[in-house]
């Protein structure tokens, strides 16, 4: 009996909402939520409050759709992967069809509501993310090459941008930082992840870079990613967007980050192993909140006075 | 044993129905509102057309 049998519903089971709704992935839906509303925040300019509250929703449906399109897709490689076994499908809870209608007819809905919403340009991009999530990432590139998370990582970093263009109906240099922050972070959160779980991606096949490049060559990657990542977010301090807070938060989480990294990528295997991963996982932990404090600052800076600690 | 399996299918489905039901009654009164909103954003004061011709609706001579 494999791990991934222990998670298998019955073949009478009867799926409950909150298995549909799983199929969603709620938690990145909650970070997409998180980042789109401060790249409206963020915003030189505003939108009605209904207006606001319904393009977020339709920015976080659309993430889940796209999600749901990405369970579809994947349900081999979930079924292999214990992180993953216990999700809707490769557990037998919902039909990998009813996952696809689910992904496709929200998708159709959260584009066209956005673009009603805010504007064709918002809407548009949302639709350019489900379509580089669902079909260049999950069908092309995660199966096929060792860069599938650099590339992928696009996906998650277009909200905060899709956010910033619902409002202003434009991209700028600002809303540009906020993807690049987003989009350069994602390499070294998964690769770190892939340091310390790495028989899940070894088993179901994925050619992760610790798998095609070895470990040495992934610690050094992800020591390069952060000192890249930290370039962007430091520079996003002297745009509108940016202001004294958020330049302090930077410099502090950024200090940290990059401690973290060079301590990564000074350690081998033995020693990895011999803590249990212990800075691998540390790293990985430290990831999520550095993200969360950078765009916390940008949403600090937005709302605080300008003149006292708002802007420059 | 039956009647049981019979009636956890049933709760299933009834609550599944009823989310349903609630996202659905949510989207329409989302699309109330965003309608309401869009309208008041044309500006000037919005009136309904009742089927009876007002005189402010006829053109004036002149123009």
């Amino acid at each position: 009996m494999t791990d991934a049998s222990l998670h298998i519903a019955p073949r009478d089971y009867e799926p409950t909402f909150g298995d549909y709704f799983a199929l969603l992935k709620p938690r990145v839906m909650s970070l997409v939520v998180f980042t789109a509303l401060v790249g409206m925040l963020a915003a030189p300019a505003s939108l009605h409050w209904v207006e606001a509250f319904a393009a977020i929703l339709f920015i976080a449906v659309g993430a889940g759709a796209s999600g749901a399109l990405n369970m579809w897709w994947d349900a081999d490689i979930d079924a292999v992967m214990r992180r993953t076994a216990s999700r809707p499908i490769p557990s037998g809870r919902v039909s990998d069809e009813a996952a696809r209608n689910i992904g496709i007819a929200l998708s159709l809905l959260s584009v066209m509501m956005l673009g009603l919403t805010a504007n064709w340009l918002a809407g548009g991009l949302l639709a350019f993310t489900i379509f580089f999530y669902a079909v260049i990432y999950s069908m092309w590139l995660k199966r096929s090459t060792p860069q599938n998370i650099v590339i992928g990582g696009a996906a998650g970093a277009f909200p905060p941008m899709i956010g910033w263009v619902a409002v202003t109906g434009s991209v700028s240099i600002d809303a540009v930082l906020m993807f690049a922050i987003i989009f350069l972070w994602t390499p070294p959160h998964f690769w770190a992840l892939a340091l310390f779980m790495r028989a899940d991606y070894d088993d179901a096949g994925v050619p992760m870079l610790t798998v095609t490049h070895g470990r040495r060559a992934t610690r050094t990657h992800i020591l390069v990613y952060t000192v890249i990542v930290a370039v962007f977010a430091l520079a996003a301090a002297f745009t509108s967007m940016g202001g004294p807070v958020y330049l302090a938060v930077a410099v502090i989480a950024n200090a940290i980050w990059l401690r973290d990294a060079v301590r990564v990528w000074r350690r081998d295997e033995t020693d990895a192993e011999a803590d249990d991963f212990k800075v691998e996982k540390g790293f990985f932990k430290f990831s999520l909140l550095y993200l969360f404090l950078h765009f916390g600052a940008i949403w600090a800076e937005a709302v605080l006075p300008a003149g006292a600690w708002g802007g420059w | 044993m039956f009647e049981n399996v019979t009636s956890d299918v049933h709760e299933k489905r009834s609550s599944r129905n009823f989310g349903t039901a609630i996202c659905l009654g949510a989207f329409i009164v989302l699309l109330f509102a965003l309608t309401a909103v869009k309208v008041q954003q044309l500006g000037g004061p919005q009136e309904g057309f009742d089927h009876v011709v007002r005189p402010q609706m006829l053109p004036v001579e002149g123009e």
